[in-house]
């Protein structure tokens, strides 16, 4: 068995709760007096279900408060909606309730306004502030335990991630990615990093990939940031269907891939 | 600081040193499998003492083997521990309370917590006590039906009325966040 296996397979949490077949559950156990860094996971397992166990009462009895988060991206997309009204009311034949164009302005450029004629061009800054991404933090496992060949490449790329070299993180990535290319976290922030790195056509493969592998903890991140990748490269449909899949997993994201997809909305409706 | 667990060639030179009769190497070799022993032994039967007891012959008869060089591939020295441990596991529950006193020595360290060992473990729950208090209520709702109530995400999503993908996606998220809470607090934690 491998730390892969472990992950990708639950494996811990059925052997805390006896679901393993007994060849399964063989297997982990010799993994795990050969493997510091999932024997420290197991562990990390227990004490949360002796806690879980032990606050009980507290967490049954408190009501979730699902209707707060629900409409917690309500504030934020009114300012933005006001925003976007009052800016939109500024440009000459845009206006929200304005007057039709007269002539629909060329495709908005990413990077620049500044050829766009002498006319204002607000949306190119616009279409710049939904393409911004803010690096997804990356809390590093302070485990020595034995590391497979991945991990290690994959430890090596999160250092340099960590220290904001993001191109450097790229190439140890790859490589991790070439030796399990079924590692959620490795694809994910293959993406992440091709996406800080500016390069959004790579980052959008390799975000394409983390969903491809189906649940895991990055299913989520990784839809919203393969909307910001097409973002970059102008597909504001397909960033819409992204931010869209972000909002069904009802996730921490949720509220902010609300507030997003309003600004994409808001974006597209705009004729250029 | 929390006890650091050793990677396998660390672990092979534990076992040269035992070996070659360093004593002080007993004491690394069990406090880096005593607490997998227990694990393993208290997973199997559900009961802490016998772990503790179990646990202790486990450890006596894998450093007797290392002293007397009969381990032969000291890299693997993890995977022996198992195999002796699962021995000595399945030798209890066919003779069941067979008096072994004779074949157990006194001066070895002890298979039972150490007062390290109880501190690390208060320690780390803790730390998962305030990961989990920094979850949404109902996702450590569908932590606790997981881990304590042993529900599939099918059981949990009827319960609660979400889909089983938003049940197994919102589990997979709290479990990485408790993870990484707890990781990031226990490399801060004085």
């Amino acid at each position: 068995m491998s730390c892969e296996e472990v992950n990708r397979d639950e494996v811990v949490e059925q052997y805390l709760l006896g679901q393993l077949g007994d060849e399964a559950r063989d297997a982990f156990e010799q993994h795990y007096f050969e493997c510091a860094r999932c024997f420290q996971l197991l562990q990390s397992y227990q004490d949360l279900q002796v806690e879980l166990a032990r606050s009980k009462d507290a967490i049954v009895s408190t009501p979730a408060r699902r209707w707060i988060r629900k409409w917690a991206w309500l504030p934020a997309a009114a300012v933005v909606f006001l925003a976007l009204r009052v800016f939109l009311s500024e440009r000459p034949g845009t206006g929200i309730g304005g007057s039709p164009p007269v002539a629909a302005p060329a495709p908005a450029p990413l990077a620049s306004s500044a050829s766009q004629g002498s006319s204002p061009q607000p949306a190119a800054p616009f279409l710049e502030d939904l393409a911004r991404v803010e690096a997804p933090r990356y809390a590093q496992d302070r485990l020595r335990g034995a590391a497979d060949p991945a991990t290690v490449r994959f430890q090596q790329a999160m250092d340099r991630y960590q220290q904001r070299d993001y191109a450097g993180a790229i190439a140890p990535l790859r490589e991790a990615s070439r030796v399990d290319p079924e590692a959620p976290h490795i694809a994910f922030f293959l993406g992440v990093s091709n996406l800080l790195a500016g390069r959004p056509g790579e980052a959008a493969d390799a975000l394409r990939a983390t969903v491809a592998l189906g649940e895991s903890p990055y299913l989520e991140e990784a839809h919203f940031y393969l909307a910001k990748a097409y973002v970059r490269r102008g597909r504001i449909d397909e960033a819409i269907t992204e931010v869209e899949r972000t909002i069904r997993l009802r996730g921490e994201l949720e509220a902010q891939a609300r507030v997003f997809l309003g600004q994409l909305q808001a974006f597209k409706a705009v004729p250029r | 600081m929390p006890t650091v667990l050793a990677a396998p060639g660390e672990l092979a030179r534990v076992a040269e040193r035992i070996r070659d009769g360093d004593a002080s190497a007993e004491d690394e070799f069990v406090r880096q499998f005593s607490e997998r022993v227990r694990t393993f032994v208290s997973m199997r039967t559900r009961d802490a003492e016998l772990a503790r007891d179990l646990g202790q012959e486990i450890m006596v008869h894998s450093l007797t083997a290392l002293r007397r060089g009969q381990v032969r591939d000291l890299e693997r020295v993890g995977a022996f521990v198992y195999g002796t441990a699962r021995n000595i596991l399945n030798n209890h529950f066919r003779t069941s309370r067979q008096d072994q006193s004779e074949e157990l020595r006194t001066d070895l360290p002890a298979a039972t917590p150490t007062p390290v060992e109880q501190f690390e473990a208060r320690q780390r729950q803790t730390l998962v006590r305030r990961a989990l208090a920094r979850l949404d209520r109902s996702d450590s709702r569908i932590l606790l039906m997981t881990l304590v109530d042993g529900s599939k995400p099918g059981e949990i999503a009827a319960r609660l009325g979400l889909t089983s993908e938003v049940v197994r996606a919102r589990k997979s998220r709290a479990l990485k966040k408790v993870m990484e809470h707890v990781s990031a607090l226990s490399r801060t934690a004085p």
